[in-house]
């Protein structure tokens, strides 16, 4: 969503305080909106995507994926940094990588910021329907430690648990629950 | 499978509300490698504040690394308090209100592959005006309450894009009922 407002803040100079692969760490000196010289950190990296995956039966698979700065394991729809590629591309990629899964029925579902105080990423949530099963490419490089298909009324009881609290998962998910309301005509329902 | 383990970690780049952790590891498979993270100072709140009539406020917020302007819920860091006290503290600094009635509605990981940045989200019901003083600091452009039919056809057609205002939202517009609340 592009807004007019202009930007109020000022920017003085700007540096990259820290640079790997992944991410650049900018620190731009500013003049804030009110008027105070202040410095911006803020995290760049690629864009990404996440996939909403489904079998013929409707269920969506998920993986149990270990995230180091967390140190947990944790419940997620497959997805991942874009590598600068198209959110299609990318996301084909990332399943066939995490899950094995091919699919031919690819739809956009929507637009999210990860992180907007700190993160330039914006990632994409994507639908696969039908998908079928190629076997993972490159199963040791994957932190799985299991994964399956569940229903969305699973994966429901799976978030009021707390046993799913990914944003980013989440975003996809209400995404995909917005998406089957318009298929359905449902009204208003976000199906359970 | 085993968990990845911790050989070295520093801090690279801090600032007061965020540093950059970069780690040597040694992951599931036994190889060693650099991991770099975002970590917040402190936790982070989300807050639905709604009046007695039901409306949900909604402001929009000027983001500077996007460089664009979003619609989002109030927000902020917890400064070393307890959730529920920065949540309260947040919401009258960004917007003046304070409620009698807060309820929590779950908690967030956001960004976990490349973050570690926890938020908890809460509602604050029949929220009133106390004051017309508000935090300068905040890059807020515009405030309102909107009504839930309204903030529906917001997130429908892709007008709330904020990833922690889009889930709580979602979670409280469509799935939250009064039952909940016990």
């Amino acid at each position: 969503m592009t807004h007019n407002e202009p930007n109020p803040w000022q920017l003085k100079s700007t540096r990259i305080a820290y640079q790997n692969p992944w991410m650049t760490i900018h620190e731009d000196s500013v003049v804030t909106p009110t008027g105070k010289d202040g410095i911006y950190g803020y995290l760049e990296s690629n864009d990404s995507v996440m996939v909403v995956a489904t079998n013929a039966a409707k269920e969506i698979f998920m993986v149990k994926t270990f995230r180091y700065p967390q140190k947990t394991w944790n419940w997620e729809l497959p997805g991942g940094g874009g590598d600068k590629e198209d959110p299609i591309t990318a996301s084909k990629r990332e399943l066939e990588e995490e899950s094995g899964l091919l699919s031919d029925h690819w739809t956009e579902l929507g637009s999210t910021a990860v992180c907007n105080g700190f993160m330039t990423e914006q990632m994409t949530s994507l639908l696969a329907e039908s998908v079928t099963g190629a076997g993972i490419k490159q199963p040791d490089e994957q932190a799985i430690a299991d994964s399956g298909f569940f229903s969305l009324k699973t994966i429901d009881g799976m978030v009021d648990r707390g046993e799913v609290n990914d944003g980013q998962t989440l975003a996809a998910l209400y995404l995909y629950k917005r998406y089957l309301d318009r298929q359905h005509i449902t009204g208003d329902s976000l199906i359970h | 499978m085993a968990d990845w383990k911790t050989i070295t970690s520093n801090v690279v780049y801090e600032t007061p509300w965020m540093k950059i952790v970069e780690d040597r590891i040694v992951n599931h498979n036994g190889k060693e490698l650099t991991y770099s993270y975002l970590k917040l100072q402190d936790e982070a709140v989300t807050i639905i504040a709604t009046d007695d009539a039901g409306r949900i406020l909604l402001q929009k917020q000027y983001r500077y690394p996007l460089r664009t302007t979003q619609w989002e819920l109030p927000a902020g860091h917890t400064d070393g308090q307890p959730a529920l006290e920065a949540a309260k503290r947040e919401l009258l600094e960004e917007t003046g209100l304070t409620s009698e009635s807060w309820h929590h509605l779950g908690r967030l990981n956001l960004a976990a592959g490349i973050a570690d940045i926890k938020h908890d989200l809460f509602l604050a019901k029949n929220a009133t005006m106390t004051t017309d003083e508000r935090d300068e600091e905040e890059d807020i452009v515009h405030q309102g309450f909107y009504a839930p039919e309204e903030v529906r056809r917001m997130l429908h057609e892709g007008e709330i894009t904020d990833g922690d205002s889009m889930v709580i939202l979602y979670k409280y517009l469509y799935e939250y009922t009064d039952a909940d609340q016990a």
